[in-house]
C-alpha cells in the first residue's frame, strides 16, 4: 500500500481515506498522474458525439434485456 | 451489509458541497463523455468541482465494463442505425476491433482522472447485491454498484440514475430531477 501512496502523489489528504478503502476492497489502479496542461475532465468531455439526444441511464438499464428484442 | 443500510437514502444535488470519498456510477461518465446525453452539462459542471475538491473517486471494473459497451454501441448505432445494432456488433468483430481504438482512448483519459482509483467487485458483493433487488427493486448491474458502494464503507455514489434513490444507507448524489423529488427540499 506505502508504494501505491507513493504512485498517487504525496497527498497527505487522501492517504488515510485509501488506507481506510484497501482493507474493504482491492484497489487494481490509481489514476495516471501526468504532467498535464489541460484537466483530464475537461479532454473527457464530449469525447464522443452522437447524431442525436441519447438517454445513457435507459441504455444501461435496457442492457441485456434488448438482446431478445434485437434478435427478434 | 454495514450498518448503513437501515438509514433512508440521503439525496444530494450537484449543487451541494462535493463529497470527500464517492463510488462513480459509470451513467456519470458516460454522461461527461457524451455530448447529446442527458445531463452532459449538469455532469461536466459537477465534475469541475470534484477535481477543484480533491474528491478521492472509485470506479469499479464492472464500471468500466459498461462504460466500454455504451461507447461500443454508440459506434454501432452512428454507423449501422439503431435496428439491429447489436447484430451489426456481433456479425462484425472486425468493426469491434475498430471501434475499440476509441474505447481506449477513452479509458485513458479516465484513467488520469485526479485521485481516480479503480476498484474490484468482489463476490461478496455481488451476493449481497441479491438482496438489493429483492428489497429494493433494483436491476441488477445498479444493485452490484450499491452493494459495492455499501459494503466498502464508502457509502456514497455519484449518479444520473433515480433508480439509487431508494436504496437505504446510500448518500446519492445526482442531477436528475426523478431522484432530487424524493429530498424533500426539491419537493
Amino acid at each position: 500500500m506505502d508504494s501505491e501512496m507513493k504512485a498517487l502523489g504525496k497527498t497527505t489528504f487522501l492517504s488515510p481515506k485509501l488506507k481506510e478503502l484497501s482493507r474493504k476492497v482491492r484497489i487494481i489502479r490509481f489514476g495516471l498522474v501526468r504532467e498535464a496542461t489541460e484537466s483530464p475532465w475537461d479532454k473527457l468531455a464530449g469525447m464522443f458525439s452522437t447524431s442525436k439526444a441519447v438517454n445513457i441511464e435507459e441504455m444501461l438499464d435496457a442492457r441485456g434485456f434488448e438482446e431478445t428484442a434485437d434478435y427478434s | 451489509m454495514p450498518e448503513a443500510s437501515k438509514r433512508q437514502p440521503t439525496i444530494l444535488s450537484f449543487h451541494d458541497a462535493p463529497p470527500e470519498i464517492a463510488y462513480l456510477d459509470p451513467a456519470f461518465l458516460l454522461n461527461v463523455l457524451v455530448t447529446e446525453s442527458t445531463y452532459h452539462a449538469d455532469c461536466v459542471a459537477f465534475a469541475k468541482r470534484l477535481e477543484e475538491a480533491k474528491a478521492l473517486l472509485a470506479l469499479s471494473n464492472l464500471g468500466l465494463d459498461e462504460v466500454w459497451f455504451i461507447l461500443l454501441r454508440l459506434q454501432a448505432v452512428n454507423e449501422h442505425g439503431q435496428k439491429g445494432w447489436l447484430s451489426f456488433l456481433k456479425d462484425n468483430p472486425s468493426k469491434v476491433t475498430a471501434y475499440c481504438q476509441e474505447l481506449e482512448k477513452a479509458t485513458l483519459q479516465i484513467l488520469e482522472i485526479p485521485n481516480l482509483v479503480l476498484i474490484e467487485v468482489i463476490t461478496d458483493q455481488s451476493l449481497q447485491a441479491l438482496g438489493l433487488i429483492s428489497k429494493c427493486g433494483l436491476l441488477p448491474r445498479d444493485a452490484i454498484h450499491a452493494a459495492a458502494t455499501l459494503d466498502t464503507g464508502i457509502e456514497t455514489i455519484i449518479t444520473t440514475d433515480a433508480d439509487f434513490a431508494v436504496v437505504p444507507g446510500l448518500r446519492i448524489y445526482t442531477c436528475n430531477p426523478r431522484a432530487l423529488q424524493h429530498d424533500p427540499r426539491y419537493e
